[in-house]
């Protein structure tokens, strides 16, 4: 799991990214000060779990936005859970914006502070929650096969479709419908697993 | 003498080995039963026309038809339709099984009302994962060759059907991810199947003098 800190108010001696380092490893903790390259960093490792902590604004509004880069992962990916920090409130963002972060599953926004224990919070919950999903499972699996067998038929269906391990990826990222079926049916698959042992154990 | 009709599409450019290999697995059962006579059709000859005149000389007594092809909704699909709602009354007196995708939803419904006795399909997406292709026709076919075997009726076929499914996704479990992977397809497919019509019907019903 990489935790990126995309923000122009933290250097690499913040007390925030010593606290982060502490609790997830130096290597694991990643800080980018400008937001183009920060944006790259994601989307040049979209294999990898990740827990974006993203500013709103740059430089006074000279560089691309905290909602421009969120919108630019998720044309991407849904598989990066982005929190979104600023210093100003919630109600100084545009009714526009407010639904660019609400409609694509922003997973926390966040008043930027001198008391980073509510930040560090959302970031172990945004943490806690990639563990459990399934997507994100099945995203971290595929990029680790090779390539040779990522690009030939995985599953093909009686409606005349098939698709290589490569298009389901790029599903699972898009939230398309074979993606969303194959967590589905790992869903269904746990549930029945446990229904039916239970059923064994009842007999 | 029982009459038996397989539609199987060897044409197909993804699922043609499948298809091929399904109707050898059927096709095993249906040569150790001296009562029945089988007429298989390939994938160049899965038309309308051709399947209407395969049914036509068995002057309306009951038989087994079994379509291993693609589908959807409401047709059963090889280069072109070769079952739809043009030629649904042909099946009336059938036991008609189908492997395809979506059939359940429209296709089963309309045969039952123009007289087909029973239907055995898939009311959704059926998943085939690549490199299990045998687990997944045994699956398939499970129904059918319990009936074809004469003990069961056939909803005690299907019945045996879904705990074969259930055993074959059991020893997937213990494997990796591919396996698990093909464990999740094969629960889509149980969950999907569905049986219409006279669930009582069993192999000698399908007898002609």
């Amino acid at each position: 799991m990489k935790i990126v800190v995309i923000h122009d108010d933290i250097s690499e001696t913040s007390p925030i990214m010593v606290m982060l380092r502490v609790q997830y490893g130096d290597d694991n903790v990643v800080l980018h000060t400008h937001s183009q390259p920060g944006l790259e960093y994601v989307l040049s490792n979209l294999g990898q779990k990740m827990v974006v902590l993203l500013d709103k604004n740059f430089y006074d509004g000279k560089e691309k936005s905290g909602i421009k880069v969120f919108e630019e992962i998720r044309a991407k990916t849904s598989l990066v859970s982005v929190i979104l920090t600023s210093v100003s409130n919630i109600s100084d963002i545009g009714e526009e914006n407010l639904k660019i972060l609400i409609n694509n599953d922003l997973f926390a926004f966040e008043s930027f502070t001198s008391d980073y224990s509510k930040i560090i919070e959302l970031i172990d919950k945004a943490v806690e929650g990639m563990d459990l999903r399934i997507d994100a499972v099945l995203e971290e699996w595929i990029v680790k096969q090779p390539e040779e067998k990522r690009e030939r038929q995985y599953i093909t269906t009686k409606g005349d479709k098939s698709y290589t391990l490569n298009e389901i990826l790029e599903s699972i990222r898009q939230r398309t419908e074979i993606g969303r079926s194959l967590e589905q049916n790992i869903l269904k698959l746990a549930v029945d697993l446990l229904t039916r042992k239970n059923m064994k154990l009842d007999d | 003498m029982i009459s038996t009709i397989v539609a199987y599409d060897d044409n197909d450019s993804d699922l043609g080995d499948y298809f091929v290999d399904s109707h050898e697995n059927i096709t095993v059962v249906l040569r150790a039963n001296a009562q029945i006579v089988n007429v298989s059709i390939r994938g160049l000859d899965c038309t309308e026309v051709f399947v209407n005149s395969t049914i036509t000389p068995l002057n309306g007594n009951r038989f087994i038809f079994i379509g291993i092809s693609h589908g959807n909704e409401e047709e059963l699909v090889s280069h072109e339709v070769y079952v739809s709602a043009s030629n649904l009354t042909s099946f009336s007196n059938s036991l008609f099984y189908s492997c395809a995708c979506l059939t359940g939803l429209k296709l089963g419904k309309n045969l039952i009302g123009a007289g087909c006795l029973v239907f055995v399909g898939y009311n959704d997406t059926v998943l085939v994962n690549v490199d299990y292709f045998e687990i997944f026709y045994n699956c398939q076919n499970h129904c059918i060759k319990e009936f074809l075997k004469g003990n069961e009726t056939i909803e005690g076929s299907f019945s045996k059907m879904i705990d074969y499914y259930n055993e074959e996704i059991d020893k997937l479990l213990p494997g990796d991810m591919d396996d698990l992977l093909a464990a999740t397809s094969l629960i889509n497919n149980r969950d999907c199947l569905i049986l219409l019509g006279d669930r009582k019907l069993r192999l000698n019903d399908f007898e002609i003098a």
